[in-house]
């Protein structure tokens, strides 16, 4: 703000300085020409007096002259004196005759004596100009400024037409510098006088018409930038300044306009805040209720799960005994189950080939079948239990699916001759699975030897694999005596037997229930199609492909 | 004739297997049966020397991992190649018995498939 107004400021010197100068230079100049003038028509005036005077006074002079001069000197210079007194500007007047002596001279008068021609010898104009106007018989004048004296030479002719005497009038410039002096001064005084009225003038006309509209302009306008729209811009002048105030007022009340909307929206959105701040507030303090009603329940909920995982850990570690119990109770039983099992099956072949009654004979195999059986039962119910425990571990490796098979079909190659089996691993190569290598054995051991028992003599058995999206699908098919569609559905169950009139001594009814347990745990699936009786039987399984990217691990 | 020695605690199980090794393959072995693993070591510390030793795991007072293990900590009798002969079939017997011993053979068995390993163990050795 104080930055405006010192532009302001600097706005009425830029305006009234030129002026000022503009005002001295006229009035200067004008001055000059009228002091010229006047000067001029002044010094016109004293010529023309000073020569209408000396022609004038020429005659009288002389005729004086010639008559009192010598006798009535007193009487003479009286009138001289009477006659320079008539023009004050003549200041002295010499009379002199055509050889340039001077006869006469005002200092004559002002001493009051005749001048005394025997003691002092003549007196003789020395100047040779002056001389030449002396003997001319015409009236004559001459400047000389520098001595501020202007001088008349005023020859005395007679009526005879006789040129003897001449008469020098000197006349005073002094008046003139006078009246100059004069005039220069009251010129200089008015035209003082003047300017600072007119500066005046144009200061109260720039101060009633531009700098106060503007400073209550400004006042305004800073009023409103204040914030104060209320008050309207008052300026009666129809000029620039007014439009520019009514253009102040046309934007103020915009501004007022639009000020007032904001002022209404603001005021909506303090009451929207505020309602918004008290909901909120309310909310937050049932938030801070359900908080501290959580907190509550989490605490409570805390001590109830430290007791529950107290007792489930209490729980954890009977289970884990029990489980751990039930291993070692499985290993007891496996190692006295089997234990017994192995003179029986060592010692009776050896006695039953000794033997050379038939009858006894008969008795041995009886015995000797029993005892397989047993072994069976014995061997695939562990087995099962096994696989049911979640401790037995699979160890999955990377295993050539084609060459695995290939291995398993030479060591059963006994098992395939007794029944004059064709079998074919149709198999691609290079399909690798990711499988516990015993199992997998275990697996298709298992399901070969069902393929076995249930084909004719000389039948076909076919082994083939399928890659699908990351599984394998393996099939092993023989054509053998097949089964009924209600049959399929119940091949895995445990102790299964398709035909429960026959007592099967051979199968345990357990080998394919085995063998879904060891697909199962391989994340795989297993299922048995047939078309009917006597028309073969497939059974497929689905193991996981192995991937490069595990081996990279 | 190559000696072996049978460590088992229960007699039938010796019996069994020394009487079908001998019906089956007379003069090919001589089967020494010992009934517990204390008793083992007390022969190889007589200066014993089988040539191969077939042992039972679940023993009373010393079971068949401390036999092993004494017998492979000692200079002189580490060589003997061991076959553990056993009923136990859970993974970790299983798994372990194969890896440190020369083969592990589960009960029960035939007596010509013990002949075979048998073979096959010495001959390796």
């Amino acid at each position: 703000m104080k930055n405006g107004i010192k532009k302001f400021y600097n706005l009425k010197i830029k305006i009234i300085l030129p002026v000022f100068f503009i005002l001295i230079i006229v009035f200067l100049t004008s001055s000059l020409i009228i002091i010229d003038r006047e000067y001029n028509s002044a010094k016109d005036s004293l010529i023309d007096n000073a020569e209408s005077y000396s022609s004038l006074s020429v005659a009288t002079l002389i005729k004086n002259y010639e008559t009192l001069y010598e006798s009535g000197f007193y009487q003479f210079i009286q009138i001289v004196d009477d006659l320079l007194s008539l023009n004050k500007n003549a200041n002295k007047i010499q009379i002199l005759n055509i050889n340039g002596k001077i006869l006469f001279d005002t200092n004559e008068l002002f001493e009051k004596t005749k001048y005394d021609e025997i003691t002092y010898g003549e007196r003789y104009l020395q100047d040779p100009d002056l001389i030449k106007r002396i003997i001319s018989s015409e009236p004559s004048n001459q400047f000389l400024e520098k001595e501020q004296f202007f001088d008349i030479v005023q020859p005395y002719i007679t009526e005879f037409g006789r040129h003897d005497y001449s008469i020098r009038y000197i006349f005073s410039l002094s008046s003139l510098e006078e009246m100059k002096q004069e005039m220069i001064f009251t010129i200089f005084i008015s035209s003082g006088i003047f300017i600072i009225i007119s500066f005046l003038l144009i200061f109260f006309i720039l101060n009633r018409f531009i700098t106060a509209p503007i400073g209550k302009l400004i006042k305004s306008v800073r009023s409103m930038g204040k914030g104060n729209l209320g008050n309207e811009i008052i300026v009666n002048s129809q000029d620039e300044i007014g439009e520019l105030a009514s253009a102040f007022n046309k934007m103020r009340t915009d501004l007022k306009k639009s000020q007032d909307s904001l002022k209404e929206y603001s005021e909506n959105l303090e009451k929207l805040v505020t309602n918004r701040t008290e909901e909120l507030e309310d909310k937050t303090a049932n938030l801070e209720k359900i908080n501290r009603d959580l907190i509550r329940a989490r605490k409570e909920l805390d001590a109830l799960n430290k007791n529950l995982e107290k007792r489930i850990k209490e729980r954890t570690n009977e289970v884990e005994q029990l489980l751990k119990q039930k291993d070692e109770f499985i290993n007891q039983l496996s190692h006295d189950l089997k234990s017994p099992l192995n003179p029986l099956t060592i010692l009776l072949p050896i006695l039953e080939k000794q033997e050379t009654d038939p009858k006894k004979i008969e008795i041995f195999q009886v015995l000797k079948r029993n005892v397989e059986y047993m072994r069976n039962i014995a061997i695939k119910t562990l087995e099962l239990a096994k696989l049911n425990s979640p401790k037995t571990k699979f160890s999955l490796e990377k295993i050539d699916l084609k060459d695995e098979i290939q291995r398993i079909i030479q060591n059963k190659k006994n098992l395939f001759d007794s029944k004059n089996l064709e079998i074919k691993n149709n198999v691609m190569k290079k399909i690798f699975v990711k499988a516990d290598k015993l199992r997998l054995e275990e697996l298709f051991s298992n399901l070969l030897e069902n393929s076995v028992k249930y084909s004719n003599e000389k039948g076909l058995i076919i082994l083939d694999a399928k890659k699908e999206q990351g599984f394998i699908k393996i099939s092993i098919k023989d054509n053998g005596i097949g089964m009924k569609k209600n049959q399929l559905k119940h091949a895995f169950e445990e102790f299964y037997k398709a035909d429960t009139s026959r007592h099967d001594f051979e199968s345990s009814g357990l080998g394919l229930s085995i063998c879904k347990k060891i697909v199962e745990r391989h994340n795989g699936k297993i299922w048995m199609e047939s078309e009917g009786l006597g028309k073969g039987a497939t059974v497929f399984f689905a193991l996981p492909l192995y991937k490069n990217k595990e081996l990279e691990k | 004739m190559k000696k072996i020695m049978l460590v088992d605690d229960e007699k039938d199980q010796i019996f069994s297997i020394k009487t079908g090794f001998e019906q089956e393959y007379p003069n090919e072995y001589e089967i020494i049966g010992v009934e517990s693993g204390k008793k083992c070591i007390e022969l190889l510390e007589k200066n014993v020397k089988p040539d191969l030793i077939l042992l039972d795991i679940m023993m009373p007072e010393m079971d068949g991992w401390e036999v092993f293990d004494k017998i492979k900590a000692n200079q002189a009798w580490r060589k003997i190649p061991i076959i553990f002969l056993t009923a136990r079939s859970d993974g970790l017997a299983k798994s372990a018995g194969s890896m440190i011993a020369d083969d592990y053979i589960e009960k029960p068995i035939d007596i010509q498939e013990l002949k075979i390993r048998i073979d096959n163990v010495l001959k390796k050795s």
